[in-house]
């Protein structure tokens, strides 16, 4: 049991540590709270000539962009320049993006899908780092 | 997991026309009805000027309410309008005094009408505002459900339409058509939702405790005309059709209930419909039926033109 626990979290760390796993995930959480904000009878609605279907278009384009970045990660750069386009045109067309909590975190989101860098891969427990010798 | 570069990038370009399409494709909820505003086939008559081709060329596009302060979600009438206005009255919308019911009004939402709104003779206007609303009911009390208003309610009902009102040519003898309650009346009922193309002068009176904060404020602050109470908090707020279809109204009581004290309409268009219809001309009330729901509820109510 400890053993597949273990082997489950290395899993994911590796998973998280080959791809732009969080900013992925702020991308898939604005999307769906964007989507669900549609769904709010709050006496405030704004929006655009699209409507309804804005919402479900631009929360559902960031979610499938949080998704797709995390098995895409070689094509990071166009993926985090879409979220965040997608979550500005939230803010004008749905809801102000999910009253601005949707918009600010796909703006968060594609920022770090875009700047992502790959990890290398940590040593194993009991490793040692190469230590880094200071220009002199 | 790793995918070959060669399917991420399939993977992105699948991702990317998915969602083109559905910005494309997915259409709005209202389009279905949109098609029939100039079909003859789902107009009973024709509703045009002399020399048109057109045979629904003046007949005016009223998109509907969906039940929660959209106008641009559900579906849309299109009436022949006369140009006659109608006029209900009830209570004193200049009141001071909060302990005063006649009724209330449930659920309501407010806009200015987008564009122009035609006549079918004659004549335009640009200045009429779209107020919708669950029901409107003439009790002394606010709590009985809509639907069930007993007959102690209010009789002091005013609703008439004069000719003189109408564009011209006008009658040369000026008449009146009156409606006349003998009994408490209700318009709207449960799953109806009731809109109304009215002038930006008409007005209703609810008590000033039932708006945010509960003071003259909130009653000021969307260009009501508060009136009584006592510093400030307290008394009765006259808001117009246009102060309650302003910007900072949607703050206000945009989907609130309010108490009715007083209630000065002039409409030149009242329809009921199901909420958040998505096709109004076809689809059949809530309960599958013909029954209109007994949407307008006129008990005892006299007719006559004079």
């Amino acid at each position: 049991m400890r053993a597949a626990v273990v082997a489950g979290w290395l899993w994911f760390r590796a998973f998280r540590r080959t791809r732009p796993f969080w900013g992925g995930l702020w991308c898939i959480l604005a999307g769906a709270w964007i989507v669900r904000s549609m769904f709010f009878s709050f006496v405030l609605a704004v929006s655009g000539g699209w409507s309804y279907s804005s919402g479900y278009i631009l929360g559902g384009g960031l979610v499938l962009f949080g998704l797709v970045a995390w098995f895409a990660p070689h094509y990071r750069g166009l993926l985090g320049v879409l979220a965040v386009l997608l979550a500005l045109a939230a803010f004008v067309a749905a809801n102000l993006g999910g009253y601005l909590l949707g918009s600010v975190l796909g703006i968060l989101g594609g920022s770090m899908v875009w700047a992502w860098g790959e990890k290398t891969p940590r040593r194993s427990r009991g490793g040692r780092r190469r230590a880094v010798v200071p220009a002199s | 997991m790793r995918l070959t570069v060669r399917r991420q990038r399939l993977l992105v370009l699948a991702a990317v026309l998915v969602l083109a399409s559905a910005a494309v494709l997915l259409p709005r909820v209202d389009d279905g009805a949109h098609g029939q505003a100039q079909n003859g086939a789902y107009q009973p008559f024709a509703c045009d000027q002399p020399g048109s081709t057109n045979p629904q060329q003046r007949r005016q596009d009223v998109q509907l309410d969906n039940g929660a302060g959209d106008f641009n979600a559900a579906g849309r009438m299109y009436p022949c309008l006369a140009g006659v206005r109608w006029h209900l009255q009830s209570g004193n919308v200049a009141t001071s005094d909060p302990g005063t019911a006649i009724g209330q009004i449930r659920t309501a939402y407010g806009r200015k009408f987008p564009g122009t709104v035609y006549y079918a003779a004659a004549g335009s206007r640009t200045d009429l505002y779209q107020v919708a609303f669950s029901g409107l009911q003439f009790c002394t009390g606010d709590t009985t459900p809509v639907g069930a208003c007993p007959a102690s309610g209010t009789t002091d009902i005013q609703l008439y339409a004069d000719s003189g009102d109408a564009p011209s040519p006008k009658p040369a003898a000026p008449y009146r058509l009156t409606i006349d309650p003998d009994q408490a009346i209700t318009i709207g009922g449960a799953g109806v939702w009731t809109e109304v193309l009215a002038t930006a002068s008409s007005s209703f009176t609810v008590p000033v405790a039932q708006l945010p904060t509960a003071t003259h404020l909130a009653c000021g602050l969307v260009g009501g005309t508060a009136r009584g109470g006592f510093l400030g908090i307290g008394g009765t707020c006259e808001l117009s059709a246009e102060d309650f279809a302003g910007g900072l109204a949607q703050w206000l009581g945009g989907g609130e209930n309010y108490t009715l004290l007083g209630v000065n309409l002039d409409f030149y268009y009242l329809v009921t419909h199901r909420q958040n219809p998505s096709d109004p001309y076809t689809q059949l009330p809530v309960d599958g039926s013909g029954n209109p729901l007994n949407s307008i509820q006129l008990p005892d109510t006299t007719i006559s033109v004079g």
